[in-house]
């Protein structure tokens, strides 16, 4: 009995693994409320929708947990994404024969957040909460404000052994009483 | 602009008593932590029918009021995205039904035939 990975079963288990999961790409705009994709079983034209949601639909879910992304089948006979906004506003996404690689493309470009914005918001994200960065936005602007540091050489003037001048360069700094 | 919480959902039916009042099945996604999959959950909201109005079987969207409007109500109907029988493919705007579209002109033809039909006036059919 196999019981080191006891869940793969089932069509395409490393969907659900938490690795692929947190790989999602498409994390989409702020202003995006609901997401519908309407495609239907059994019909050419609506392929490569039907594997675009086999594979990215539980990575857009778990990427945008407050977005409502809803599955309807059968309902149309062309295939289409309709995204409504939070204005209230709607767009629709023509899918029809598309296979599911180019559906990635175009839903990522129009509706998603791209790449250098996601960096940007984990550096953000990753600047306030870490206690041991300093600087802008940091929890802390400077070491000085540490107490057991050294006082801000603002208002202290260190010792002259402490002094990159006297140090490195060996020149004559003056000791000030 | 504020942040609005809108859902889809379908309408199920009326309260008896309260005509205005529906009650809306939305599908959420719940996420089982054990097996890393969503399964879809339904929720019922009870929401108010104003300005747009709607069959019981349209998909529609809601959006939370301002101020609840009852105990139980709290949203509204804001647009109606897919009527019953009458779905609308929004891409090419015909009238469709499950997986073709309506032939206009046939609807048309068998309606005027039946609107000239010859019908006697006792015939209580």
């Amino acid at each position: 009995m196999n019981t080191r990975m006891p869940f793969m079963k089932g069509a395409a288990p490393i969907r659900r693994t938490l690795k692929y999961l947190e790989q999602g790409k498409l994390v989409f705009k702020d202003n995006v409320r609901i997401v519908t994709f309407n495609f239907n079983n059994n019909h050419t034209p609506s392929k490569g929708a039907e594997d675009f949601v086999f594979w990215h639909f539980a990575q857009m879910q778990y990427k945008n947990p407050q977005i409502q992304m809803c599955v309807f089948n059968d309902m149309t006979p062309s295939p289409f994404v309709q995204v409504f906004f939070n204005c209230g506003s709607k767009l629709v996404l023509d899918i029809d024969s598309q296979d599911k690689d180019s559906i990635f493309d175009v839903v990522k470009k129009i509706f998603c957040k791209s790449e250098e914005t996601l960096k940007a918001e984990a550096l953000a994200k990753e600047k306030k909460s870490n206690p041991a960065n300093f600087g802008y936005m940091c929890t802390h602007e400077c070491i000085c404000e540490i107490p057991g540091q050294a006082p801000c050489t603002r208002w202290v003037i260190p010792p002259k052994e402490q002094r990159g001048k006297f140090k490195f360069l060996h020149k004559d700094v003056e000791e000030e009483d | 602009m504020a942040t609005k919480i809108m859902l889809l959902g379908q309408v199920l039916h009326r309260e008896v008593l309260k005509p205005r009042v529906l009650n809306v099945r939305v599908m959420q996604q719940v996420f089982d932590k054990q097996l890393n999959m969503f399964f879809p959950e339904s929720k019922d909201y009870k929401v108010v029918e104003q300005e747009v109005k709607v069959n019981s079987g349209d998909i529609v969207r809601i959006e939370k009021l301002e101020e609840k409007l009852t105990v139980e109500v709290e949203h509204k109907v804001v647009e109606v995205v897919f009527p019953i029988g009458r779905t609308v493919d929004p891409i090419t705007g015909r009238r469709c039904r499950g997986l073709h579209f309506i032939d206009e002109k046939t609807r048309q033809k068998e309606s005027d035939r039946i609107a000239q039909a010859n019908v006697p006036k006792n015939y209580s059919l």
